[in-house]
Formats: C-alpha cells, sequence, structure tokens
C-alpha cells in the first residue's frame, strides 16, 4: 500500500515536470533589425483600422501625479491620471480599449513588468523613468516610433533628448539634476555672498566648500552643511552632478560594453566627495544614510544644502518653517567647465507587437499623451520638470527658480550620463555599494573607482 | 485466520470519500508547490533570461561555484546559522522555562508579547530597527552617546552589519520556538519533577536532567526548523542593508531575488535555489541523524 502511494506520488511529480516543460506562450523576440532602425522596421505600412484594439498600458505609480491642480478630485489614487488619459483618448477613438495596470512605486524596479513579460504578457505601452525604460531597448523589444509618429512631433523635441532616426521613447518631461540650498539659513548666517549669482548659479569646488565651512563655523545645533547617502541606489543621480564638475563620465559616448569613471578625472571627483564626508561637512554616518534621510533633513532645515531636484522647492514651502530654496549647479574643479545638467527623464515607449494594429494604436496613444496641451503642462508642474518639446517651452507654468535652471540648462546642454545604458539599473547598486565602502573607511577612493570598474564591466560583459 | 490483503483498488474504492476531500488540498499542494519546484529545477538548467530559453546542462551550476558573489552569500547563510539557530535555542528554551514557572495571565501576556513581532511581519520590524539602528537619530545610538561613545553606522560598517542583522531576526523569530517549547514543557509530567525535587536536584538540575531529554524530539523539531528558516532569510537583509557593506550581508535568499528580479537571470537564480534548496536538505537530514543517535 505504501509502495503504491510512493508510486502515484512519483507519477504525479513526473506529470508536473512535464507539464511544466511544455512550450510557453510566445513571447515576441527581440528583433535585431527593428533595434537598429534597419530600413527593413516594420513601417506604419498599414492604416489604422477601426476594428477593436485592446492594448495594455503600463505606467509606474508616481505620487507626484496625485493631487493634480484642476483634477484633485478625480485623481486622488496613485495611477488615476493615467485613467484620465486612457478616457479622453479612448473617447476619441472608441475602437480602442485600454487596460491600465499601474506598477507599484514601492518596487523602485522592473520586477512587477519583468514578472508579467516573463509569464507571457507583454505590455503595449510603458511609461517610466528612462533608466528603467531603457533596459527593454536593450532586449529589443521596443518599437522605432519613427514610422509611426509624425515628423513635426519627433522634430519638435530638444535636440539630444531623443535619436530622431531611432526613436525608441518619448519623453514626457525631464527634470535637471542641481544642488537646492537654504537661502534662508545661508541668510540667517549672512553668508549669502558665498552663493553664486542669480544670473550665472555656477561656482568652483573652492567656493562650495567655502560655503560649506561657513555653515559649519556657524555651529547651529543640529544642522550641517550637506548630506551624502550610500545606503541604496535611491536618488544616486542627485549627486551624480559631483563627477561631471570634476570632468567624469561613466561611459564614453554611447559605447556602454565598458564603464571609464576608473580615470584621474573620477579620482578626483571620489576624493573631492569623500573628503566632504570625511572632514565633517555633511551628516554625519553617509555609508549608512538614504534619500529619506536627505528629504527628511533637507526639510527640517538640517542641511544647508544638497544634490537634488526641484522636488526640494514643495518641500521647503511644505516645512514646519517654510524657507526659500535656491537652485544652482554642482561645482565645478578649477580649470574645468561647468557642468551641464544631468536629469531625470519620464518617458513612454511602445513594446513591439506581432499585430501590426496593437503597434499602430499604441504609438497614437503615445503621440497623443506626449503633444497634449493639457496633460504634459500639469504633469510637468506636478513633478517639477520641464517639457522636452520646444513648442510646449511657453505653455509651463515654472517657478522662478526652474526657469533660472531651464535657462542655464539651454546654455550649458544637457548631459547623458549614462541611464540609457541597457544595464544601468545592474550597475547602479554596484555603485552604491563602492561609494558606501569608501565613506565607511573600508575603501579608499581608489580602491572603490577600481572595484567599481572591475564589476561594472563584468556585469557589461555579461 | 488468513485475511487477504487489501489490494490498492479495494482500498480506494473503501477509503474513497477519504481521497475525494484529500484531492482540493493535493491539487494546490500540487499546483502551488510540487510544480514550481519541478519548474525550477528545470529551470536551473537552461539559460532562461526575457530573451532567451535554452537547455545548457551544468553550466549555471559551474558558473555558481567560480562567482564570489555567490560563494560569499552562501558562505554568510551558514555564518547566519551559526550566530543565530544556537541564539534563537538558547534563549526560547530560556525564557520558555522561566514562563511555564508563571502564573496563567503573565504566561498569556509574555507569550502574546513575544509572539507580537512574528505577527507584525517582517517589513515593520525592519521599519522599526532601522530607526534604531539610525547614525544620527538612533536609539541604539543615542545610548552609545550617552556613554561617551562615538555614533556607530551600525548597518554601514561590515564588523556590526551581520551582527545588526542577527539581532534584528532574533527579535523578531524568537516568539514561535518560544510558544512550540512551553507547550512541550507544560506536557511533562509534573511528577517527574516533584519526585527529582524530593531528591534534592536543584533547578538547574531539573532543566538538564528532565527538562531537556524529555524535550527532545520537540528541540529538535524546532532545531531543524529554525535552520530551514535562517538559510532562507531575505526580507531582513533587504530592507536593513541590501546585502551590504560590501556583500557582507548579503543572504542566499537576497542573491536569488537580486538575481532573478534586478538582473533578470531566471535560469541562473534558479539553480542558487537549486543549491540552497540541497543544502537546507542536507542539513534537515543530519539534524535528524543526529538526534536518532543520541
Amino acid at each position: 500500500m505504501k509502495k503504491s502511494v510512493l508510486a502515484l506520488i512519483s507519477i504525479v511529480m513526473v506529470l508536473s515536470m512535464l507539464l511544466g516543460c511544455q512550450t510557453q506562450p510566445s513571447v515576441p523576440a527581440a528583433d535585431a533589425a527593428t533595434t537598429t532602425g534597419s530600413p527593413e522596421a516594420t513601417a506604419a505600412a498599414e492604416e489604422a483600422s477601426s476594428e477593436p484594439v485592446k492594448l495594455k498600458f503600463y505606467a509606474y505609480g508616481y505620487q507626484q501625479l496625485m493631487n493634480l491642480p484642476g483634477y484633485e478630485d478625480k485623481t486622488q489614487n496613485l495611477g488615476d491620471v493615467y485613467n484620465l488619459l486612457i478616457d479622453e483618448f479612448t473617447a476619441q477613438h472608441p475602437n480602442v480599449s485600454i487596460e491600465l495596470v499601474t506598477l507599484n512605486p514601492a518596487g523602485g524596479g522592473t520586477e512587477q513588468l519583468d514578472v508579467d513579460i516573463a509569464s507571457g504578457t507583454m505590455p503595449n505601452i510603458y511609461y517610466d523613468s528612462l533608466l528603467r525604460v531603457t533596459k527593454y531597448n536593450g532586449l529589443g523589444y521596443l518599437l522605432n516610433l519613427k514610422d509611426y509618429v509624425s515628423a513635426d512631433t519627433i522634430n519638435d523635441y530638444v535636440a539630444g533628448s531623443i535619436d530622431p532616426e531611432y526613436v525608441w521613447n518619448l519623453p514626457t518631461d525631464a527634470g535637471p539634476m542641481f544642488l537646492a540650498v537654504n537661502k534662508t539659513l545661508f541668510e540667517k548666517i549672512g553668508a549669502l555672498d558665498l552663493l553664486p549669482a542669480e544670473d550665472s548659479r555656477e561656482w568652483t569646488t573652492d567656493e562650495y566648500l567655502a560655503a560649506l565651512q561657513a555653515v559649519k563655523d556657524a555651529g547651529i545645533d543640529n544642522t550641517y552643511p550637506t548630506i551624502f547617502w550610500a545606503a541604496n541606489q535611491s536618488g544616486d543621480a542627485a549627486n551624480f552632478g559631483f563627477l561631471f564638475g570634476f570632468g567624469a563620465k561613466f561611459f564614453e559616448g554611447t559605447d556602454y560594453s565598458k564603464v571609464v569613471l576608473n580615470s584621474a578625472e573620477g579620482l578626483n571627483a571620489f576624493n573631492f566627495i569623500n573628503n566632504v564626508v570625511q572632514s565633517g561637512l555633511s551628516v554625519p554616518g553617509a555609508a549608512a544614510l538614504n534619500d529619506d534621510d536627505m528629504w527628511a533633513t533637507w526639510q527640517n532645515q538640517q542641511i544647508s544644502m544638497t544634490g537634488g531636484y526641484s522636488y526640494l522647492q514643495v518641500l521647503a514651502k511644505e516645512s514646519a518653517e517654510p524657507f526659500e530654496a535656491y537652485f544652482v549647479n554642482f561645482p565645478h574643479a578649477q580649470g574645468q567647465p561647468n557642468p551641464p545638467f544631468a536629469t531625470d527623464t519620464h518617458t513612454l515607449a511602445v513594446f513591439k507587437s506581432e499585430n501590426e494594429q496593437e503597434n499602430i494604436w499604441a504609438a497614437k496613444f503615445v503621440e497623443f499623451i506626449t503633444s497634449s496641451e493639457t496633460w504634459i503642462p500639469l504633469i510637468c508642474q506636478a513633478h517639477g520638470t520641464l517639457s522636452m518639446r520646444n513648442s510646449f517651452q511657453d505653455k509651463l507654468t515654472l517657478s522662478p527658480e526652474l526657469a533660472a535652471i531651464a535657462k542655464r540648462m539651454t546654455q550649458d546642454g544637457v548631459l547623458s550620463y549614462g541611464p540609457t545604458c541597457p544595464k544601468w539599473s545592474e550597475l547602479r547598486p554596484l555603485y552604491a555599494s563602492e561609494l558606501q565602502a569608501m565613506f565607511s573607511g573600508a575603501k579608499t577612493p581608489e580602491q572603490a573607482l577600481a572595484d567599481f570598474e572591475t564589476e561594472a564591466n563584468a556585469v557589461l560583459a555579461d | 485466520m488468513n485475511e487477504k490483503k487489501p489490494t490498492l483498488r479495494s482500498i480506494l474504492i473503501k477509503q474513497r470519500w477519504a481521497y475525494y476531500f484529500l484531492l482540493p488540498g493535493l491539487l494546490l499542494l500540487v499546483v502551488f508547490n510540487v510544480y514550481p519546484v519541478m519548474k525550477t529545477i528545470y529551470l536551473s538548467f537552461t539559460n532562461y533570461t526575457l530573451t532567451t530559453k535554452d537547455f545548457i546542462g551544468l553550466a549555471n551550476f559551474t558558473k555558481l561555484f567560480s562567482d564570489q558573489k555567490f560563494l560569499q552569500a552562501y558562505a554568510n547563510c551558514f555564518k547566519y546559522v551559526l550566530l543565530l539557530v544556537p541564539a534563537i535555542m538558547m534563549f526560547s528554551l530560556l525564557i520558555a522555562n522561566v514562563l511555564v514557572r508563571a502564573r496563567p495571565w503573565i504566561q498569556s501576556v509574555f507569550r502574546g508579547a513575544f509572539y507580537l513581532p512574528t505577527v507584525v511581519g517582517g517589513v515593520v520590524i525592519a521599519a522599526v530597527w532601522i530607526w534604531i539602528f539610525h547614525p544620527l537619530n538612533g536609539l541604539l545610538n543615542y545610548v552609545v552617546n550617552a556613554f561617551g561613545g562615538e555614533a556607530i553606522t551600525w548597518l554601514a560598517d561590515v564588523r556590526y552589519a551581520m551582527p545588526a542583522v542577527c539581532l534584528v531576526v532574533l527579535t523578531w523569530t524568537l516568539g514561535t520556538p518560544i510558544i512550540i517549547f512551553m507547550a512541550g514543557m507544560l506536557g511533562i509530567s509534573p511528577e517527574l519533577y516533584e519526585s527529582a525535587t524530593i531528591d534534592g536536584a536543584t533547578r538547574t538540575q531539573l532543566f538538564f536532567h528532565i527538562t531537556i531529554p524529555v524535550l527532545k524530539p520537540v528541540i529538535v523539531f524546532v532545531l531543524t526548523m529554525e535552520i530551514i528558516n535562517v538559510f532562507q532569510l531575505w526580507e531582513v537583509v533587504y530592507l536593513l542593508t541590501n546585502g551590504g557593506p560590501s556583500y557582507s550581508t548579503m543572504s542566499m535568499g537576497f542573491l536569488i531575488y537580486n538575481t532573478a528580479f534586478v538582473s533578470g537571470k531566471y535560469g541562473l537564480a534558479a539553480a542558487q535555489g537549486v543549491i540552497l534548496t540541497l543544502t537546507i536538505l542536507l542539513f534537515s537530514w543530519l539534524s535528524l541523524k543526529a538526534s536518532k543517535e543520541a
């Protein structure tokens, strides 16, 4: 009896294994032809049909897109704004139905989408930060929208924000990264003259250090000059500007086969950052802090300045004792040019489908969103970002500080520092880990850089 | 009287209702346990990513044994077991031994108090301990400073990170063994203690010569359960240290998660899972064997 039961269980196990080995529903394979934008790429030779089309829209649940001005009652929940976009589009095109999947922001990664793709559920449209969308470009999943979107739309984009020949994404907005300074605090300690002038917003590393030192010398209780963090990779882009001020870079152009941060410039940058941390000019325990600490210490006026983006101005206004935020560029080393601004871009992409009508309508939906004179200014206002469309510049309501940064961006340009590298999401934790080791004293800047180079290149070569 | 041995067919017919009632549970077991395990074993022999799915034999396994990160995570698992399991066993036995002597209402209060972290879950526990360990505003550094010491970056210093993680896990997981041990101790006949006490046995002698030997099956069960749990440690590592600093707290569970969901290498992650499973099976078998021989 025992043997029979055991035999029965074994048969069940073998059967389930055989079931598991069955071919999975086919997932559209990466199409090399499309990734290189060759003429064989499937152009929109078909016209948009009025036949019913069902699309899947995966969108990151940005908390800033809740309670949008004028739509407070309709955007109270995460992802509500996307439903409004869908409703407006499908009202114009009743044959199209779009199913929304709002990605959980707490995840911080692409796990949810990856699991769905692995199980055979491919989205049609994806909205997220460029540094997450880029992964799918590297895997060959994204459609070249060049033949699906009007030339007017493509040409309207700020130079450098998209590749007009291989349009694998269409940005909705981009937020510059800069240093935010608590101007009220500097006024209080009588050191306003140490800050960059309003018309230039630029300064050298020596001037930056002098400002930090002034805050430290003022000896205000429970207040620190600045903050660095490395407990995890969250918010890492907020401090990359320090690297660029020394002329350091992650990659050589768009050659993502290896990192080039381990250079003389990179070492100078790492030494500079490490000195700020080790000499008491930063909140103690940088190795164990994360960006949550940055937001909290900024809002509580426990730091005089920090790397970040325009949301810091919102926090300054909402502080228990509101203060004035002043945006400036990251400092540059003597002899180095003023670094261009790095941006955090939010963008839309279309996943290739074997059903050409899905591709056509997904591209139309993307073009609808990125061309919306209602929604793009609202999204920009909510994120505190700028539009990457030239025709939208006068439609945006920018704070004076953001307008000043936008003006500098037109002069200094925008830097693509690496988030378009398909494996950027794997490199970020490596960078954070080495920064943490450096801040804790476990590694010298040289060791941290060298180890980052070794590990990053291993990931890129894999 | 010679009874005819029942055939499988006759058993299935006679006891068919029992099997009917077992069937839903068995189906769930197959769908949610057996099938995923079998599928994982199969995937471990493939290079399954979002774009590839080819059979590659033992390539994943040979790659793992030359991967420093994997070897460090694997070694860390043994460190966690060596640090945590004896501590969990010792503290839970001692606490249970104290609580069984208390009045019933005190037992209930403390049983609930110790079990609460288990119910609340690892995420909440980790969030509280992140505050306690915070380098600037943390309770622990407040105490350190009060005694004239300098603030310590508990979760970012390779000397303290793993002990810190172990401390969190200890506070989180003590509840279940305490309850199990208490139940076992309450089942021990009081006459054993009475007769030993009459013979002049001290409390310590009672504990080591009566309580422990009688509780041996329960101890073996808890030991095996805790070894399995500690080997699978991941959420506390993920939330507290992200596997750092410098992979010093990286656990196999978190490595598997990273490999699958950050790097997108499901085949390699499956191979890591298979190795972890075989290790757990081996340890479980060894602990059961050792207890039988003892």
